[in-house]
């Protein structure tokens, strides 16, 4: 009974653990069994090729394989694939802005930006700020300033490029 | 008028309604996507409210605060944070980052995404790790709804009573009147999006009875102390996902108590927050598991420096 237990929550938490998509940077990036690059190569992975991933594990991914076994592979050879919900990302993006009316009419019209005020003792005077009119303009500002997915992409190039600098 | 005739008029009459309706349908702004999923749909009805709720916080403090005008910086701050959002566990939401014209070192994660971090954070930080840390802490807040949720449990009476003090506190001898002014009255609109605001105790909560009280959470309150915990765990984890130096946001919360040791200050963080070294406690158990050791992480210390470099130059000469 006690095994059975074990057996299940190993289970739940293989489905839980594993909510994300690693995507492979080369040709013949190796997953291991362990995370260890001495160990049993399970899978040679093409460039592009997708698996399901869980947690980071020191350098490497836990990955689960294409024949659906537990692996590991090292996080130079693989990016965190982003792109899998687009279409609920856009709809998000679209809410946002055709919203803006009726967060005019309950909270304050489109106004110029208001200069805030500075050397307070904050925790005292703080209490204020949920008593004023919202800037609804600096928030729209906020809202269409938006950065592309290429500069994102670009961001964990440099980050990734500052790691293998470092272990060479 | 005969039969054919009538036939003849009634068939016209459908196409053209039939052509109507396909061209509103293909026109109409306010259409929503077709291609979501069930589930996906229900999401976006919440994060509608959320947004309403957001808007009206961040748009608070925007006005308290104002805005650090420093487009470089902005998109600096955007990209970072967008870039450990995508490695976190809830890359599909939408994250705005904007920065408050304020020496204080604190960040506010608003429901719908709205992250503000203040200039006293970018000053106190060391480098982009760090930063990435941070932004990775309130992201989780923002993913995990935290606010919302907080928002959503509480009782009609505890919401009555976060509004009544926030609208208790008028400074006009600090704050111009002109920023003062009346609410407007919640419209019908605003009534339909409310019900999505449901609290523990089954009332609807109107959006600026929820900004209201969000704000009392933020400012004064603070969230639970296990959910902050739980976001510096998860911001620790989406950072070092995001390949950063993972004892980043532990090195920077040990110098930011060394200054306050230093300085004797006390601020809006100490007050909505976990004491400092229970929330290093937290995050070491959490480095531990997720084996920092053995972890080589970028610090990106150039690119931070290259970003404040305007910001750093300006505090030089005001001083």
């Amino acid at each position: 009974m006690r095994l059975m237990v074990v057996a299940f929550s190993v289970a739940i938490f293989s489905v839980t653990a594993l909510a994300g998509t690693v995507e492979s940077q080369k040709d013949n990036v190796e997953v291991y069994s362990a995370p260890d690059k001495a160990s049993t190569v399970l899978q040679k992975l093409k460039k592009g090729e997708a698996l399901n991933s869980g947690e980071r594990k020191g350098m490497y991914w836990q990955v689960k394989t294409s024949a659906g076994k537990d692996g590991f592979v090292s996080v130079l050879a693989v990016r965190v694939k982003t792109d899998d919900k687009v279409g609920l990302a856009d709809a998000m993006r679209e809410a946002v802005k055709k919203g803006r009316s009726q967060s005019a009419a309950d909270g304050g019209r489109t106004r110029s930006s208001v200069m805030g005020v500075r050397g307070l003792d904050d925790t005292s005077e703080v209490g204020v700020a949920a008593n004023l009119r919202p800037n609804l303009h600096a928030v729209y500002v906020l809202e269409d300033f938006q950065v592309s997915d290429d500069s994102v992409k670009a961001q964990g190039d440099l980050v990734f490029a500052e790691i293998e600098s470092k272990i060479k | 008028m005969d039969g054919r005739r009538v036939n003849s008029f009634l068939l016209i009459l459908v196409l053209v309604l039939i052509q109507a309706c396909s061209f509103w349908s293909k026109e109409n702004p306010d259409a929503e996507p077709t291609s979501l999923t069930q589930s996906e749909q229900l999401i976006l009805d919440d994060y509608k409210a959320e947004v309403e709720v957001g808007r009206n916080m961040a748009g608070r403090l925007l006005t308290f605060y104002g805005e650090y005008q420093d487009k470089g910086l902005k998109n600096y701050v955007n990209t970072v944070g967008s870039y450990v959002a995508k490695s976190g566990d809830y890359p599909d939401r939408r994250y705005m980052f904007g920065i408050l014209d304020s020496d204080s070192v604190n960040a506010f994660a608003c429901p719908g995404g709205y992250i503000l971090v203040t200039r006293g954070v970018i000053e106190a930080a060391a480098n982009e790790a760090e930063l990435a840390a941070i932004l990775g802490h309130e992201t989780a807040h923002v993913g995990k709804k935290h606010m919302f949720n907080a928002l959503r449990s509480m009782s009609k009476d505890q919401v009555e009573r976060a509004q009544a003090e926030a609208s208790a506190r008028k400074r006009p001898d600090k704050f111009s009147r002109a920023r003062l002014r009346p609410e407007p009255d919640v419209n019908e609109s605003g009534s339909a999006l409310a019900k999505l605001m449901t609290t523990a105790s089954g009332a609807g909560m109107g959006i600026l009875q929820a900004a209201k009280a969000g704000m009392s959470l933020l400012l004064e309150k603070g969230l639970d102390k296990d959910l902050e915990f739980e976001a510096d765990r998860e911001g620790v984890r989406y950072a070092i996902r995001a390949g950063y130096e993972p004892r980043a946001l532990d090195r920077f919360l040990e110098r930011l108590s060394a200054n306050k040791k230093k300085n004797n200050d006390k601020t809006v963080m100490d007050v909505t927050h976990p004491s400092i070294p229970d929330r290093r406690k937290v995050i070491a158990d959490a480095l531990n598991r997720l084996g920092a050791d053995q972890i080589v992480g970028a610090i990106g210390k150039e690119r931070f420096d290259t970003a404040r470099a305007d910001l750093v130059n300006k505090r030089k000469d005001s001083k």
